[in-house]
């Protein structure tokens, strides 16, 4: 258990700092050391998932959820929306930290590292 | 008689009696956390005015012949992530330390129908992110069982504050066993049930998928009690089931017996080699205990369980993300006085309200999101766990349910955590998996290990199968005598 293959995923410092941005977050140069070494640590353990090759479809059809279904609820919305969601930058920019569907987003949204 | 050791089911039975009063059971769980709090920590808040003052109506209640519920008039603590309208809710964090709700979560809203008196608000690891309680912001919360030991997180102080005898249960929430493990810690039973059987109206988000309302408390009566008052369908929760509700206690007063001929899946990915063996011989004896209660045991197998703490990080943390967006500073809780920009101020807030697990989290849900790693990362935890889901639909087709270890540790001791978030994480991967596939788990102790800490056993049963489990806990209980464990007193 817990073994993954191959070498460690080293994040850099630069992911680090996007990554803090987006999140709406300031670290100093001390603390983005911890956490590029924290997340390169939990990054390489998660690979394992990518090594991995499931059959099941992508959507989760929750037994729990049919019923709802049946009954118009809104349920599957919701869980698409937990989630299907990120942080846009330029609305956390404009001092509105939002939370809105990844599919909603428009490419003015997105940040500079995603558009190239 | 010393009220605070009385069980909720044994408190309920005097009260009809007439042999006890509210007042009086309220007055000695009061004595008891002015005895044990200072060393336990299981408090962020207290209510006892309004506990004092909700005892006296209960009596009068009582003695008018109006009572409302089982539970009318006796004691109660909510984990410090629900909402209490007027009642400081803080989520253990810097950022809502002085939040103060304007309204009651659904759950709140039904103890208060049935008359349960809320005593306090407990310790939790900040926005539930952990499994000692060691990631609150405030204080300590210790193990009664033994102080240098944590009760397991991220309900800690719910399970401390049972343990210890300063309530007889409590509600936590369980995201990724976070009920269970502190039940197991401490010598509890500890129900996580069906995602949306409790309403998650008023619980602070972590992660939506995941959350879910659980129960903690010295047998499985007590659990039955609390869980017939507040389940049930809710419609401002939308994810909320509309499974019919039975009185799960009346059914457990029948001493009925379920064991006989039930089919108990045993996974062999829970039993490797690395299980404490103190803990294993403690599961043989109960298996034991079932297959003379007529269970037949059946080989399991469930090989993505070996997954599922990737998956569950992977998902819990980009809906972490995402959730925790909104403690920016402008609507809840803390605000940064540096008032710079708007930008920097939501920065400051951010910086100093979250602590460093949260934070780890929100950038680590933030990394799976993003579109270089989205495909990779999140949409594939997600495939994993619908298979997941599918492994364990597979295997209920052969048993009635699957007995498993609550946790490959024991215990933990406080302070001696790994710097290494694997290690930590860990703890969570036996109970997590429920959690993964929206299934109803249930925690109860089942020995006590050399270092007199508690051991636990957990049972997974499939969708709205809580009456099943508590029903078979209680038989257990009732078989073994290992029942109603109080910190101190065996």
């Amino acid at each position: 258990m817990f073994r993954s293959k191959g070498d460690p995923i080293l994040v850099k410092t630069t992911e680090i700092d996007r990554l803090t941005e987006l999140a709406g977050l300031s670290l100093i140069d001390v603390e983005k050391e911890v956490y590029r070494n924290r997340l390169g640590r939990i990054l390489t353990f998660c690979r394992r998932l990518q090594q991995c090759n499931p059959t099941a479809p992508e959507e989760v059809e929750a037994l729990p959820f049919s019923e709802l279904s049946r009954q118009g609820s809104a349920v599957g919305d919701l869980v698409e929306i937990a989630f299907d969601t990120c942080i846009s930058s330029d609305r956390l920019k404009d001092g509105m930290l939002l939370v809105c569907p990844e599919d909603d987003r428009q490419e003015k949204d997105r940040p500079s590292e995603e558009r190239s | 008689m010393t009220l605070w050791r009385l069980s909720a089911d044994r408190s309920k039975d005097l009260f009809e009696k007439g042999q006890i009063t509210s007042e009086r059971l309220i007055s000695s769980c009061v004595e008891r956390i002015a005895k044990t709090e200072k060393r336990i920590g299981s408090f962020l808040s207290l209510t006892l005015e309004q506990a004092s003052e909700k005892a006296k109506l209960s009596d009068r209640r009582r003695h008018d012949g109006g009572r409302l519920s089982p539970i009318d008039g006796i004691p109660i603590a909510l984990k410090d992530n629900i909402m209490t309208k007027g009642v400081r809710t803080t989520c253990a964090s810097r950022m809502l330390a002085g939040y103060i709700p304007p309204f009651d979560a659904t759950v709140v809203e039904r103890l208060e129908r049935a008359g349960a008196i809320i005593i306090g608000k407990t310790n939790l690891d900040e926005f539930a992110m952990g499994a000692t309680t060691e990631n609150s912001a405030f204080k300590l919360s210790r193990n009664p069982w033994n102080d240098e030991y944590s009760p397991g997180g991220s309900s800690g102080g719910s399970a401390s504050a049972v343990a210890a005898g300063q309530v007889p249960f409590s509600l936590g929430s369980d995201t990724g066993g976070s009920v269970r493990l502190p039940a197991a810690f401490c010598g509890l039973t500890g129900l996580k049930p069906t995602y949306g059987r409790i309403s998650r109206y008023g619980l602070i988000a972590y992660a939506s998928s995941l959350d879910q309302i659980g129960i903690i408390a010295r047998n499985a009566r007590d659990c039955a009690l609390l869980f017939d008052a507040v389940a049930g369908h809710d419609p401002r929760d939308s994810t909320s089931l509309p499974c019919p509700m039975v009185s799960t206690y009346e059914k457990l007063k029948l001493n009925e017996t379920v064991c006989q001929g039930l089919r108990i899946g045993i996974p062999k990915e829970y039993f490797d080699d690395n299980l404490d063996h103190e803990l294993l011989g403690s599961i043989e004896k109960a298996r034991t205990i079932f297959r003379e209660l007529g269970a037949v045991e059946v080989p399991l197998s469930l090989p993505l369980v070996d997954l599922a703490i990737e998956t569950y990080y992977v998902i819990s943390t980009a809906e972490a993300s995402s959730n925790l967006a909104r403690f920016d500073g402008l609507r809840y809780g803390y605000r940064s006085t540096d008032r710079a920009s708007r930008v920097r101020q939501i920065v400051r807030t951010r910086n100093y309200g979250f602590g460093h697990e949260v934070k780890t989290r929100i950038i680590l849900g933030t990394f799976v999101l993003s579109a270089d790693h989205r495909d990779s990362f999140y949409l594939q935890a997600r495939k994993v766990r619908q298979a997941i889901r599918q492994e364990f639909a597979t295997a209920f087709a052969k048993v009635d349910l699957i007995l498993t270890p609550p946790s490959p540790v024991v215990q933990a001791r406080l302070g001696t955590g790994s710097i290494d978030p694997i290690m930590r994480y860990r703890k969570d991967v036996f109970v997590c998996p429920a959690n993964l596939a929206f299934l109803p788990a249930i925690v109860f102790p089942i020995g006590i290990n050399s270092l007199g800490l508690p051991l636990g056993l957990q049972l997974i049963g499939s969708d709205c199968t809580e009456p099943l489990l508590l029903a078979i806990a209680d038989e257990f209980q009732r078989t073994s005598g290992i029942v109603d464990l109080l910190a101190g007193e065996t």
